[in-house]
């Protein structure tokens, strides 16, 4: 399981396509924190937020999808012929590496943000803040990497966290009357936390807790991982 | 060391691999023969675990390849040549298997050097030819140091000179006393590698057998202008005589010695006492004929 799990962080690492998408979102992220300069930083973290969100959901997707793009996925059930252990150990390189973006996106905006703005003040307590935002990096990274696992697709994986994160908040936008329901859907309580997290004043009262969201987005992100790792157990590769 | 028993897979009422057994001991090469779609990949895909059997089993060393607690270093696989990310290079796509299996570094430039890749193993698998993924692939399946090999199709775009380092590569491997079982479409390079042959129609069974069996004479093709005397007199024996033509017979059954023998003692003139060897390719024609018949 260590060497399972050391191969996929090793995989993680010299993927392109996720190094691109951390950079990318590294980007972003710094964008928003700098050209958002009349906000506080609790202002800010709420389109940080999702920005390192969807970064982190397509780059597990990327890594459950690459494996079945390229057949690579006959090597790992080579090496690890035990699917839960294949599964679990690629679940915990998702885990890790969501907390790894996370921490650097946090720590990026917060020093833009102190040094734009001259000031920390933080609308919530720190450690809920930096706990709040690595939870929501580790669980997004486990879910993205869950549908690529689940879908056996790289362009199909890629694709759906789109949907999610960026089709469905439009849609519930457009039909305002099940703006309650999209709390409760795989991207709506990532948008959710992210104005718990940011303490978006505009917000308070309409949508979930930051402990609810991660709740939810937890019960998500079991529920395709049970998917993914009973197709990846039972069906041949 | 390889097990294969009762294997069956079953993709709804069609069998891809029906009751198959047979074994590869130590030291030995088996060729593993049938056509396209006879069912061999589907035989070794159950062998490595990466697809589960209806019903039988496939071991390695006595156990599912599944179970095995350091599976690649008891079988190394070479199943699919096209299984790389192209944009990695040879070197890091071993790398990352060798932190999977905990072996060191000095084992990638190892079995890179075994296969004769080592100089390009920096560059992007996406730019290997199908002959060095070959390649690749056999360095893969070797990371371990593996007591059983098994490589499916390993000579497809292989060069003349690649053919050959592979026959003498898998040689000096069951020298070492590993199992090698080899699944190949090309006969010439199956007949001088292998040990044993083990032939698959339609998923089933048709021959395992010594190679050396097929080399031995199969008949004897006879001349003689007195054919119809000689024709009795073999028939009394054991011999199956067929008149192939007015003074040509085939004999199975009896040797060129025996017949020979038989036809001084009895003054009857020869004019021809040729042995007729039947071939691999003769072999996996006739095992598999009714197969091909099928799909036409």
């Amino acid at each position: 399981m260590t060497n399972a799990l050391r191969a996929e962080l090793r995989s993680m690492r010299t993927s392109r396509a996720v190094t691109l998408t951390v950079l990318a979102t590294a980007v972003i992220a710094a964008v928003i924190a700098v050209a958002d300069r009349q906000n506080k930083l609790t202002g800010l973290l709420q389109p940080e937020t999702v920005a390192l969100s969807l970064g982190v959901l397509i780059i597990g997707a990327i890594a459950g999808g690459t494996d079945y793009q390229h057949r690579t996925i006959e090597w790992t059930l080579l090496g690890t012929p035990r699917r839960g252990s294949a599964g679990a150990a690629k679940l915990a390189a998702a885990l890790l590496t969501g907390v790894l973006v996370a921490a650097l996106i946090l720590t990026l905006t917060w020093v833009i943000a102190a040094a734009v703005n001259s000031g920390l003040r933080v609308g919530v307590p720190t450690g809920t803040l930096i706990a709040g935002q690595l939870a929501l990096g580790a669980l997004t990274g486990a879910f993205g990497l869950a549908c690529g696992l689940a879908l056996r697709s790289l362009p199909g994986a890629v694709g759906t966290v789109l949907v999610i994160a960026l089709l469905l908040p439009i849609v519930f936008q457009v039909k305002k009357s099940l703006n309650h329901v999209i709390e409760f859907l795989p991207y709506g309580e990532l948008s959710a936390a992210a104005s718990a997290l940011g303490s978006s004043p505009a917000n308070a009262g309409t949508q979930l807790s930051a402990l609810t969201a991660g709740v939810v987005l937890l019960g998500w992100t079991a529920l395709i991982a049970t998917i993914a790792l009973t197709r990846l157990n039972s069906q041949d590769a | 060391m390889i097990a294969v028993r009762g294997l069956t897979k079953r993709y709804g009422p069609a069998a891809a691999v029906e009751d198959l057994s047979f074994e590869v001991h130590a030291g030995t090469i088996v060729g593993f023969l049938g056509r396209n779609g006879a069912g061999k990949s589907t035989t070794l895909n159950m062998l490595a675990g990466l697809s589960t059997p209806t019903s039988g089993t496939a071991t390695i060393a006595g156990v599912p390849y599944r179970s095995l607690a350091q599976p690649m270093r008891i079988a190394g696989f070479g199943l699919n040549a096209e299984a790389f990310h192209p944009s990695i290079s040879g070197e890091r796509t071993l790398r990352g298997l060798a932190t999977r299996i905990g072996v060191g570094r000095r084992r990638v430039r190892e079995v890179l050097e075994l296969v004769e890749l080592a100089s390009a193993g920096d560059r992007p698998v996406g730019k290997y030819s199908l002959g060095m993924r070959q390649r690749l692939m056999l360095a893969a399946a070797l990371l371990g140091d593996p007591q059983a090999i098994v490589l499916d199709e390993p000579t497809n775009g292989l060069d003349p000179q690649g053919h050959r380092w592979l026959r003498d590569f898998l040689r000096a491997r069951s020298a070492e006393g590993r199992a090698v079982l080899l699944s190949s479409h090309v006969l010439g390079d199956v007949a001088e590698t292998v040990d044993r042959i083990v032939v698959i129609s339609r998923g089933q069974l048709v021959a395992d057998q010594p190679i050396a069996a097929i080399g031995q004479a199969a008949s004897v093709r006879v001349r003689s202008p007195d054919a119809d005397a000689l024709a009795a007199l073999l028939g009394h024996g054991p011999a199956d005589v067929q008149r192939i033509d007015a003074d040509v017979l085939t004999v199975t059954g009896l040797d060129v010695e025996t017949i020979g023998e038989l036809a001084a003692e009895h003054r009857i003139v020869l004019h021809e006492l040729t042995p007729q060897h039947s071939s691999l390719e003769d072999l996996f024609f006739e095992l598999t004929q009714s197969e091909g018949a099928g799909l036409r």
